[in-house]
């Protein structure tokens, strides 16, 4: 199933998907969309990548994240230990200029992952209100107005959650059946 | 339309339920995923039917303006059809999975599976 | 008093480390425990023997009216003390009786355990607490008879009277409703109180049987009494604890505790004097028949709840009174002669009494220990067991010769038992002493020592020690105040003669006993096939029955479950439509035709040859192609009316069903047509029947206007309270947010079930 047309559209096309689905999520709130189909949106991206390039490159193209760890740790301080690391991972992962000071480390986000944080995000956006007083799961706004989101509240992160849980869920049947 | 869905959920009912009773597993897949569809359908035609209107506050109003949907019965089937696709994702690797185990298609075979599985006494 | 038994009740789970952690000296806190609650329970003896009565209330399940009530009077501190007393020594016993034993521990936890619930049966004030712990009794006594879970013959016993007084405890707990709605009331101190109102009601024929189903197989009253020797496979220490003394009583406590309320009709009086009289008159003929020394016991504590029942009904004041003398008399002296069986069983390794002999020499205050009992038991002057019969006989006396003719008769078999238990094992020299396989222990023979000197004190100075408490006693089971005296000597009255005369008899039946020892062949065949039998025939059935059962709904063929689903589905919704017979106004709806759109009709033109093709095709991808087309045609209608949310998910689903059967199609199997002609005529005319139903129903759901305030609910609301304008979305993150948490999980349990499957296919490969 692979044409050289739909290799190459969907590499670009799956950054797009993703904007798309994100911005579905938020904007589900006000218009039709919201975290099931900003989800299904999200995961059609890469289920035609799999279908496309394989489960095994994909995987090894977007749900594996190499991570570099400073070996030679000078330790001033903990703190300022983490923050150059965090600052080597994000700003210069292509090029480090002491090559030898670092070690690789693969980190593979599995689909299973993804499920359990988009459960645990939908039942603790609930604690919010609780912890505030009122019943389990009892909304809590904050006064802001953003523009595509309207006003952010504990539902936005309900929402996520919801969102995290349909995309793993896809991903994860997607890998099973295009596996073997 | 009031009067045509009726009868189309009811042929998906009848259609689906022909293909369950089969025995053969892949018709069986078949008919899980239609027999789905004719539920989501029926309840959506319980809830009726309304032209246009979605159930969308519109803009500038702090109140839905008659007419809009009931936004009751979506809401159940939202969720109703992504929970049947989980349903269906694991009916068909089941289904995969028996077909691999067993070499069969025929869901007759299946009925004594439980006593192969114990393992002889030595 | 909650909190003496709520820590009682923490420490029975903690018993068995203590006896780890403590070894030889744990059980002065095994034994200590019930001490202690002997001891606070003997401090209400001041207040309540001047009739006083103590009460206790927490509020527990408000919304259902259930309290937590003590209520303790002069019954219910008579048994607190006998089973907290009764306690200390089993403990004691036990902790020498199973020294070795590994399961000592775990035997010390449901000791405890049972000795709370107990406790909590005779201090409940609530009829719902009541029954709680009534089946916690049961469950603890299926476990304590069960102790020695290695032999087939405990367990069958532990399984019979767990079935045999649970069942009881489920007619109780019925009885016990239809007993609340009769009074009004669920406290018992309430119920005692409306005699007329209970027994003038319509409920009371029903509940009385209820309540004394639960009662009798509790206590073991014929036709139930069989469960009580099998329920001898127990440790003796069991056997003595719950077997003679506490548990089997509780039935008795029960109809005791009730009487007031129930008491009255001629049914009650009647029921309880036959059945107890019967039960009392087969026990003691039964213990002559058996040469175990515990059976024999077992079937004369059967026969003795049996005389306390029948006193309970007679129910005059007289009655009452030597009910609950003979109760504490009862307790003492079979409490003690368990222990004495099981010592001699101890040492000697066999219960047979022909076998044994002459023990005195080895086994000397088990022998001193035995014959105290045993002469309590007989009724012998200075002992309580002499009282007891004393006043059993005047009540019955008072009430008709023939019921104390077999009284009589029972007495008389008790003198022979008591002669065989005091007399023959240990002092009849006959032959050569049976050699035992080590001495008698002198630590074993303290509890019944302990029992017997009580029975002879209670016994010499009875208005000291009892008479108050039991005075109390008697009053609170006849829900009257009376006077109650007690004295050893009541002069040469025509009962003291027939006592002499029932001593007398029961050492001639003595005599002749041990000339001839061979059963009755012809009884033996009716026991054979008494209840127990009964009983087992009918285990046995239940468990072919669901066998078969389970053989016939289970076949394991796929389309017989849901054909059988599916008609009885039609079968229930076509009786509910023609039991109300709405009419179905077909005219007006033909004219609703006319509103069909044209790219309705479209809609529909596309679906119909999608079915027809679906059905005819004998390509796979044909077949998966024609799905999405009905798919995405339900997507389109979605949108059309006016749900575009829902038209976007049946989209990307139908996308996302297409994709997964493409992927995994050539891994599945091929079309076939596996089903012959005939077959499918039936299915389809299943089918069709299915469909046709919906759509009738649907047809007729359209009929009726819609009544929901829902819509309008939620149409005002999502935006002022959920701050959200689409109102699907608004209701599923936020006012249904805790049902769609749920619905999440489903899915995530979708996903762990494809993972378990994937993983269970990576087991077998790497097996293969």
């Amino acid at each position: 199933m692979r044409t050289i047309i739909l290799a190459t559209a969907i590499r670009l096309l799956i950054p797009v998907f993703q904007i798309f689905s994100v911005y579905i999520l938020f904007r589900g709130h006000n218009h039709p969309g919201g975290g099931f189909i900003g989800g299904l949106i999200g995961s059609i991206g890469f289920i035609f990548y799999v279908m496309t390039y394989g489960t095994k490159h994909t995987l090894k193209n977007y749900f594996r994240v190499h991570l570099k760890n400073d070996k030679v740790a000078d330790l001033h301080s903990r703190a300022r230990h983490r923050f150059h690391i965090a600052r080597v991972n994000s700003r210069y992962r292509q090029r480090v200029e002491d090559e030898w000071k670092w070690e690789h480390r693969i980190m593979r986000i599995r689909p299973v992952y993804i499920i359990a944080t988009g459960l645990f995000l939908a039942a603790t956006s609930g604690l919010i209100g609780l912890f505030s007083g009122n019943p389990y799961m009892t909304a809590i706004w904050t006064g802001l107005e953003i523009p595509i989101v309207g006003k952010p509240g504990t539902t936005l992160l309900f929402d996520a959650g919801v969102y995290l849980l349909v995309f793993g869920i896809v991903l994860k049947i997607t890998f099973v059946m295009a596996e073997e | 339309m009031d009067i045509v869905l009726p009868f189309i959920t009811g042929l998906l009912f009848a259609t689906g339920l022909y293909l369950i009773l089969h025995r053969h597993f892949f018709k069986l897949i078949l008919g899980i995923i239609l027999f789905g569809l004719a539920t989501n359908l029926f309840i959506f035609t319980i809830g009726r039917l309304t032209r246009g209107g979605s159930p969308i506050i519109p803009q500038g109003s702090e109140v839905a303006i008659e007419p809009y949907a009931d936004p009751v019965p979506q809401a159940l089937l939202l969720t109703a059809i992504v929970i049947g696709f989980g349903i269906q994702a694991f009916a068909i690797v089941l289904v995969k999975r028996v077909y691999q185990a067993f070499g069969t298609n025929n869901l007759d075979d299946l009925n004594n599976t439980d006593k192969t599985i114990i393992p002889p006494k030595e | 008093m909650l909190y003496f038994i709520l820590a009682s009740l923490i420490y029975a789970f903690i018993a068995p480390f203590v006896h780890r952690a403590a070894g030889k000296y744990g059980i002065a806190v095994q034994a200590g425990v019930p001490l202690v609650l002997f001891v606070y329970f003997a401090t209400f003896l001041p207040d309540v023997q001047k009739g006083e009565v103590y009460t206790e209330i927490y509020n527990w399940v408000p919304s259902l009216g259930v309290q937590l009530y003590f209520y303790l009077d002069g019954l219910a501190l008579l048994f607190t003390l006998l089973i907290s007393g009764f306690g200390t020594l089993v403990m004691y016993y036990a902790s020498q009786y199973l020294k070795d034993d590994a399961g000592l521990g775990r035997l010390y936890m449901y000791l405890t355990l049972f000795m709370v619930a107990m406790l909590g049966l005779v201090t409940a004030g609530n009829l719902v607490t009541v029954f709680i712990c009534w089946e916690l009794t049961s469950i603890t006594s299926y476990l304590l008879i069960g102790h020695t879970h290695e032999k087939e013959t405990a367990r069958q016993s532990a399984l019979q009277a767990l079935l045999v007084t649970g069942l009881g405890g489920m007619a109780l707990m019925a009885g016990f409703v239809l007993l609340g709605i009769a009074g009004d009331s669920y406290t018992i101190p309430e119920l005692l109180t409306r005699n007329d109102l209970i027994t003038h009601s319509s409920l009371y024929l029903p509940m009385l049987i209820l309540i004394l189903l639960g009662a009798f197989t509790k206590s073991a009253q014929f036709p139930f009494h069989f469960w009580l020797p099998n329920a001898m496979a127990a440790p003796t220490p069991v056997s003595a604890y719950l077997h003679s003394a506490t548990m089997v009583k509780a039935g008795i406590y029960l109809l005791a505790r009730l009487s007031p309320a129930l008491s009255g009709p001629d049914v009650w009086h009647f029921t309880l004097l036959v059945i107890g009289t019967t039960t009392a008159l087969l026990g003691a003929f039964l213990a002559l028949q058996n040469s175990d020394l515990k059976a024999i016991l077992a079937y004369t504590t059967v026969s003795a709840l049996g005389l306390l029942v029948s006193l309970i009904g007679l129910g005059t004041d007289a009655a009452i009174q030597s009910m609950v003398v003979f109760l504490l008399a009862h307790a003492l002296y079979k409490g003690g002669l368990f222990m004495v069986a099981g010592n001699i069983d101890h040492a000697a390794g066999t219960r047979e009494y022909p076998l044994l002999n002459g023990l005195h020499k080895q086994m000397r205050f088990t022998g001193i220990a035995a014959m105290l009992a045993a002469l309590s038991m007989a009724g012998v002057l200075p002992f309580i067991g002499f009282i007891a019969k004393e006043l059993l006989y005047e009540a019955k006396a008072a009430s008709s010769y023939i019921i104390l003719a077999l009284s009589f008769m029972v007495s008389v078999a008790y003198v022979a038992v008591a002669t065989i238990m005091g007399y023959r094992i240990f002092w009849h020299n006959r032959s050569e002493p049976t050699k035992l396989k080590h001495q008698g222990q002198v630590t074993m023979a303290y509890p019944p020592l302990i029992l017997g000197i009580c029975a002879l004190v209670f016994g010499l100075m009875p208005g000291h020690f009892v008479a108050p408490i039991l005075g109390q006693a008697a009053s609170a089971t006849l829900g009257e105040t009376i006077d109650f005296e007690l004295s050893l000597w009541h002069g040469f009255t025509p009962v003291l003669w027939l006592s002499v005369l029932t001593i007398l008899a029961g050492i001639f039946l003595y005599s002749v006993l041990q000339k001839k020892r061979e059963p009755i062949a012809i009884l033996q065949k009716l026991y054979a096939n008494g209840p127990n039998k009964l009983y087992f025939v009918l285990l046995n059935g239940l468990q072919r029955g669901a066998l078969h059962l389970t053989a016939t709904i289970q076949n394991g063929y796929l389309r017989l479950y849901i054909a059988s689903i599916i008609l009885t589905q039609v079968a229930l919704l076509l009786y509910t439509i023609w039991y109300n017979s709405p009419t179905l106004q077909l005219q007006q709806k033909i004219n609703l035709l006319q509103d069909v759109l044209f790219h309705e009709w479209l809609l529909i033109l596309l679906v119909l040859p999608a079915i027809y093709m679906l059905l005819k095709t004998t390509s796979r991808l044909t077949a998966i192609a024609t799905l999405s087309i009905i798919g995405y045609t339900a997507s389109l209608l979605y949108y059309l009316f006016g749900a575009p949310d829902i038209a976007a998910t049946q989209l990307l689903i139908e996308t996302l069903t297409v994709v997964i059967f493409v992927l995994v199609l050539h891994k599945l199997p091929r079309f076939q047509y596996l089903t012959h002609a005939h077959r499918r005529i039936k299915f389809v005319v299943i089918s069709v029947l299915f469909g046709a139903t919906m759509t009738y129903v649907l047809l007729l759901v359209k009929q009726f206007p819609l009544i929901s305030n829902l819509k309008e609910y939620y149409g005002q609301n999502a935006y002022l309270l959920g701050k959200g304008k689409n109102i699907v979305n608004v209701i599923l993150i936020d006012f249904r947010a805790f049902d769609t948490l749920g619905e999440m999980t489903v899915l995530a349990v979708a996903a762990i079930g494809i993972f378990a499957l994937l993983r269970l296919r990576m087991d077998k490969e790497e097996k293969a």
